[in-house]
């Protein structure tokens, strides 16, 4: 049994894919947090597509993909936030229309320069066994500064996110405040986009917290447990990984999927607690 | 007691000159000009859309002005922006998602962090001034509750307590008495009564005409201009309430005969009570029982 937990530590490769794997999850378990209660679960998905230009530069120009990527994401995320905030676009159809254009363009771009195939199914499923010890590196890095910035800004980004009007008023910068928002969740996806790809990195933003909203109450303490589940969820996707041969991406947010399942049947508002309700009497309504 | 109530020096104060806010292109306030001095309460009126919020909103920097001054004391407050920590905002309550997950105190110690800045952590006297207000508005008992799990008075009350741990000293209330319980409804009265003993300068707007006319020192009557700004005696007049309402304004002055009067006979609250306060006013709280005051 020990040999079976040990055995994907012995090589390199698999280990540094683990510590990756589990950095990044709990980074987007973190910020999800705010990404949901902001109601911006659909961010993730399309700031994965719009980082998809900036990957495939980096894969022509034999530079990191990581960085590259970063900088359309970030510039996509900070255009999504100027067409909402200037009330031009709804929230939703400024998403849309920035993440369709980009990955529509990083299409273009994958198509015209050749090896269509292998390129794409990487940039879209992941694969952080072929990530470079660079991208590596910096997906760790990625996750630890995220992590640091949303603690460091703690109050202000859930004041800003709570009541943005009285946040205002109370003097903290809101646009200031939202635009660091969107940078780390850029950052975050594109993060993610080495490790499950660009079409699964929403799960990892979206299914921890998720589970955490049904196990906690607050947000920094749904905030501690969804960093928990998504790092468990990265750990057990990998063993399923190494051991039945099963795309690491996929893998990892079935494991998210199963750990939210999991919440679903223990919360406290849960489907066995509501059994166990129906099963006991209600007690008469006291009188006061 | 039916002159104007003038407690503080005259210049201080909020002073608003001459205001105007657009949307687009159509003017929502036009030449609004209305003054709140310290200790007195300045009761917003008009119909649904007549500005009483944009004007708020304007105070507070959250809508950019199209014209006109707002001067805090003689000096100018900052327009579009430099929102001054002096101001303390109540919002609508339906304008945030009471199921974020925060509880009562969280939310209350949110008022201290404009003081406390980007990377401030709020410390053991940030903690005092939030029990302090939540106990303030009752609601000390409930301070370790999700705000989801509260009543609409007591989100209100939640709202106002976040107002005042800012320690502002011009507090700006959006409907506070809006769909609210009794209970809520006497505790914020009465709060407004000792916020005013205190010194603080209270922007207030509301539908209730009624309730406005018994607490407030001076009312201003709204619908894009001001159709009528003064003590609640001048102010409730049939052909005023007609030019902001339109003809149901007759029905209002109908319906408010008994408030006007009572109003011009003397306001419930005291105008003048120091912090020891007057002991016949301390054993009836506010808009508890009109009608003891009727008889002054």
């Amino acid at each position: 049994m020990l040999d079976l937990l040990a055995d994907p530590w012995r090589f390199d490769l698999t280990r540094r894919a683990m510590l990756a794997v589990i950095a990044v999850s709990m980074g987007c378990g973190v910020l999800g947090v705010l990404v949901v209660w902001r109601g911006l679960s659909f961010i993730g998905d399309a700031l994965a597509h719009c980082a998809v230009p900036g990957v495939v530069v980096g894969f022509l120009t034999r530079t990191s993909f990581e960085a590259w990527g970063v900088v359309s994401a970030l510039l996509a995320a900070w255009g999504m936030a100027l067409l909402a905030r200037r009330g031009w676009l709804g929230g939703d159809a400024s998403i849309a229309i920035v993440f369709t254009s980009a990955f529509a363009l990083g299409l273009a771009m994958i198509s015209a320069t050749g090896s269509y195939l292998n390129d794409l199914t990487e940039i879209l499923f992941g694969n952080p066994l072929a990530a470079g010890p660079v991208d590596i590196a910096l997906s760790a890095l990625v996750a630890l500064w995220v992590v640091g910035v949303v603690v460091l800004l703690y109050r202000p980004l859930v004041f800003a996110s709570f009541d943005p009007t009285a946040a205002r008023v109370a003097g903290l910068p809101v646009g200031l405040l939202d635009a660091a928002l969107y940078g780390l969740i850029a950052l975050a996806v594109v993060a993610g986009v080495a490790v499950v790809g660009s079409v699964l990195v929403t799960a990892l933003l979206i299914v921890p917290p998720a589970a955490a909203r049904l196990l906690a109450r607050r947000v920094w303490t749904q905030m501690a447990v969804s960093a928990g589940l998504g790092g468990l969820a990265g750990v057990l996707g990998l063993y399923a990984s190494y051991y039945l041969r099963l795309a690491t991406g996929g893998s990892v947010v079935l494991a998210a999927v199963a750990l939210f399942l999991a919440a679903l049947l223990v919360s406290p508002r849960g489907v066995l607690r509501g059994w166990a309700r129906r099963r006991t009497p209600r007690p008469a309504l006291a009188g006061r | 007691m039916t002159d104007a109530p003038h407690p503080a020096a005259p210049g201080t104060g909020l002073v608003i000159q001459d205001l105007s806010v657009a949307y687009d292109h159509r003017l929502v306030l036009d030449g609004v000009s209305v003054a709140c001095a310290h200790g007195e309460i300045l009761g917003l009126l008009g119909p649904n859309g007549a500005g009483k919020s944009t004007l708020l909103k304007a105070i507070v920097g959250l809508v950019p002005r199209a014209g006109g001054s707002i001067g805090l004391d003689g000096m100018p407050l900052g327009r579009g922006g430099a929102p001054s920590t002096r101001l303390a905002y109540v919002p609508q309550r339906h304008e945030v998602d009471w199921d974020f997950p925060l509880t009562v105190e969280d939310v209350v110690l949110l008022g201290r962090q404009g003081r406390l800045g980007l990377l401030g952590r709020p410390g053991k006297a940030d903690r005092q001034a939030a029990h302090a207000a939540l106990e303030r508005l009752g609601m000390g008992p409930q301070r370790r509750a999700l705000i989801g799990e509260l009543s609409g008075g007591q989100q209100q009350r939640v709202f106002l307590a976040r107002a005042l741990a800012q320690e502002g000293d011009v507090l700006l209330l959006d409907e506070p008495l809006t769909g609210v319980d009794a209970t809520t409804q006497a505790i914020v009265l009465d709060l407004l009564a000792d916020l005013r003993s205190r010194g603080l300068a209270t922007v207030l707007a509301t539908h209730d005409l009624a309730e406005a006319a018994r607490v407030c020192d001076r009312l201003c009557l709204l619908n894009g201009r001001v159709m009528a700004f003064g003590p609640p005696h001048e102010v409730l007049t049939t052909d005023a309430l007609v030019r902001t309402y339109g003809s149901s304004g007759i029905g209002l002055n109908r319906d408010l005969g008994e408030e006007v009067t009572r109003a011009t006979l003397g306001p419930a609250l005291p105008h003048d009570a120091g912090p020891a306060g007057h002991p016949e006013h301390e054993a009836a709280p506010a808009g508890r029982h009109p009608h003891r005051r009727t008889g002054r």
